[in-house]
């Protein structure tokens, strides 16, 4: 079939892209960027500060750009697929806003001061949370439920973050919150990996299990149930997926916006429109997004850095209506 | 292979939707299901499948409780076709026809020559193989029906149920989409089909179970069901009748007069 090799084609070139980009974002930094800088860099500061240099803060951020992005686009392509709308990302079921309430409670009680873990951990709690909610309020309902039970958790979670900046005393924790709430990757190190891996594997592993049931959901639920797919089931694998990847995502990363909606709407077209063949190409391509746009954040030479969060949001956003607008052109046709 | 519904009640808020009702469909038959909106067809094929519960009865496959077969088994038996189906992505034809292989597929791994052969098949047998590779929202009304009974088709299943296969079809692929079911049913197929159409039912089908109010009104082969008197009753028209050698044909004419 010329389809499957279209699509294995497709799927190596992402991966190569995100392999280049991931090497690119290793050269990159304030120390030393490019082969030359890079050279100069090892010169100056000698083979032990440069591995240093390497291993701790660059390679952290590196791994981080790519399971973040890939995270983003995978979940958004499982919810799209599953939710059967084009409009879901995963902050629509609310984790990324509990995750991001669970790391502002710790910035605003001083917790994250004590232990800096304290702040990924409570976040991947708030994400947990919503996933308990979530099977509660809506386990057994239809999509529509679980659309407005997520609705209903986000706005909550905003409304306390909000209250937590209103109350806030001390106006650099306030900062601190508002930044971390912009979502960045930067000044990450490998215990930001090691805590967040395993989460957004497993999480990845629930969402791939479901892949082949959200083929079959195109057809709507009843048909999906003739066929032997089992409808909770489903609903638990991409719930908690989602839940668990984006969770460690947003305790590491912070709220990163736009990645999740439009990488499953460009790689849509490119894999036939099948949801299963989607969230594969959304990985690779996701990752690729969030490297290229950190990559971007340290070239351009701000005073203050550009956070990630609003990069991602300032290139989405345009895109994304001219996306909406050739969409509409080709149905006229 | 049998399937037998034995007093299927179905509760919508306490309000009896399905009531008490029995059926049964058997291999190589084409049965009619028929009745006014709201009768409870719909629902009927949807307790068969598995995806509506009922509060009351029993159905069976060959003596055996649908219950204790797993999903997969029923899902190889049993082959549904809902009624004006919406399908959310452009997906190619033949890929759509590929998911009626579901219940066949291992995870992960690329679809078997079997499943290939049945694609094939199923789109051959629809006349469905010029734009099998087209996306589906550039084919015509009559074309993604065609599509859509393929992906039915596509299962293998002894026994198809379909739900409103005309409805919204010109007159060449009204008659196209029934004769394959007749063909089907010739192969040994058990096809259980809800229909509007009274003529066509006549026409095709060699038995029909009418159906009001939840409840089988009447059932036996299309001239025992379609009396005047049943269509005055049930659909509360008077309709224009013209009797051929073995069926007939009906036209619905008038309001009933009489209200019953």
């Amino acid at each position: 079939m010329d389809n499957i090799k279209n699509y294995f084609f497709l799927l190596s070139a992402l991966g190569l892209l995100a392999v280049l980009l991931f090497i690119a974002s290793l050269m990159i930094g304030s120390a030393g960027t490019g082969f030359s800088g890079m050279r100069v860099m090892f010169d100056q500061v000698g083979p032990e500060v440069f591995s240093v240099i390497m291993k701790e803060i660059r390679l952290p951020r590196a791994i981080l750009g790519f399971t973040v992005g890939a995270s983003l686009g995978v979940a958004g392509a499982a919810l799209q697929g599953y939710l059967r709308n084009p409009l879901a990302e995963p902050g629509v079921i609310g984790v990324s806003t509990a995750a991001a309430l669970g790391a502002v409670i710790a910035i605003y009680t001083g917790l994250s001061v004590v232990m800096p873990l304290a702040l990924p951990l409570m976040a991947i709690g708030g994400s947990l949370i919503v996933i308990f909610l979530l099977q509660t309020i809506a386990g057994s309902g239809n999509v529509a439920t679980l659309i407005l039970a997520g609705v209903a958790i986000s706005s909550l979670c905003g409304a306390l973050t909000s209250l937590a900046l209103n109350l806030s005393e001390n106006p650099f924790a306030s900062l601190e919150i508002v930044f971390w709430l912009l979502g960045s990757i930067t000044d990450r190190s490998m215990s930001h990996v090691w805590l967040s891996t395993p989460f957004i594997v497993i999480g990845w592993l629930f969402l791939a299990a479901s892949s082949r049931s959200l083929d079959v959901l195109s057809l709507g639920e009843e048909t999906a149930v003739s066929l032997g797919v089992n409808l909770s089931r489903i609903r638990i694998l991409v719930i908690s997926g989602t839940a668990l990847c984006i969770g460690a995502c947003t305790a590491i990363a912070g709220v990163i916006g736009f990645v999740g909606l439009i990488v499953p709407h460009l790689m849509r077209p490119l894999v036939g429109h099948q949801p299963s063949r989607l969230l594969p190409a959304s990985a690779l391509a996701g990752g690729s997004l969030l490297l290229c746009a950190d990559i971007i954040v340290r070239l351009i030479n701000f005073d203050t850095e550009l956070k990630l969060g609003v990069v991602t949001a300032l290139i989405g956003g345009p895109f994304f209506l001219i996306l909406i607008l050739r969409l509409k052109v080709s149905h006229k046709t | 292979m049998k399937l037998e519904a034995l007093n299927i009640t179905v509760e919508f808020q306490s309000r009896k939707v399905i009531n008490d009702l029995s059926l049964s469909l058997g291999k190589g038959e084409l049965v009619g299901l028929i009745g006014p909106n709201g009768a409870g067809k719909t629902t009927l094929l949807k307790a068969i499948i598995g995806a509506q519960k009922y509060v009351h009865g029993e159905l069976t496959l060959d003596g055996i409780p649908l219950q204790d077969l797993s999903q997969v088994e029923r899902a190889k038996t049993l082959s549904y076709l809902p009624q004006a189906q919406s399908i959310e992505w452009q997906l190619q034809a033949r890929a759509l026809v590929m998911l009626g292989r579901f219940p066949y597929q291992q995870a992960f791994s690329p679809p078997s020559p079997d499943c290939e052969y049945a694609v094939d098949q199923a789109l051959a047998t629809v006349n469905a193989t010029p734009f099998a590779f087209r996306s589906l929202h550039t084919l015509s009304g009559g074309e993604r029906a065609l599509v859509l009974l393929a992906r039915t088709l596509a299962v293998e299943a002894p026994l198809i149920l379909v739900d409103e296969p005309i409805a919204e079809l010109d007159l060449y692929h009204q008659i196209n989409v029934m004769q394959i079911l007749k063909d089907k049913a010739t192969e040994g197929v058990g096809v259980l089909a809800v229909l509007h159409d009274l003529t066509m039912a006549a026409q095709f089908m060699d038995r029909l179970i009418l159906i009001n109010d939840g409840s089988v009104f009447a059932e036996g082969s299309p001239k025992e069901v379609l009396t005047k008197k049943n269509l005055e009753e049930v659909y509360k028209i008077s309709p224009h009748q013209k009797d051929l050698s073995n069926n007939s044909i009906i036209f619905p004419w008038k309001k009933a007069t009489k209200d019953v």
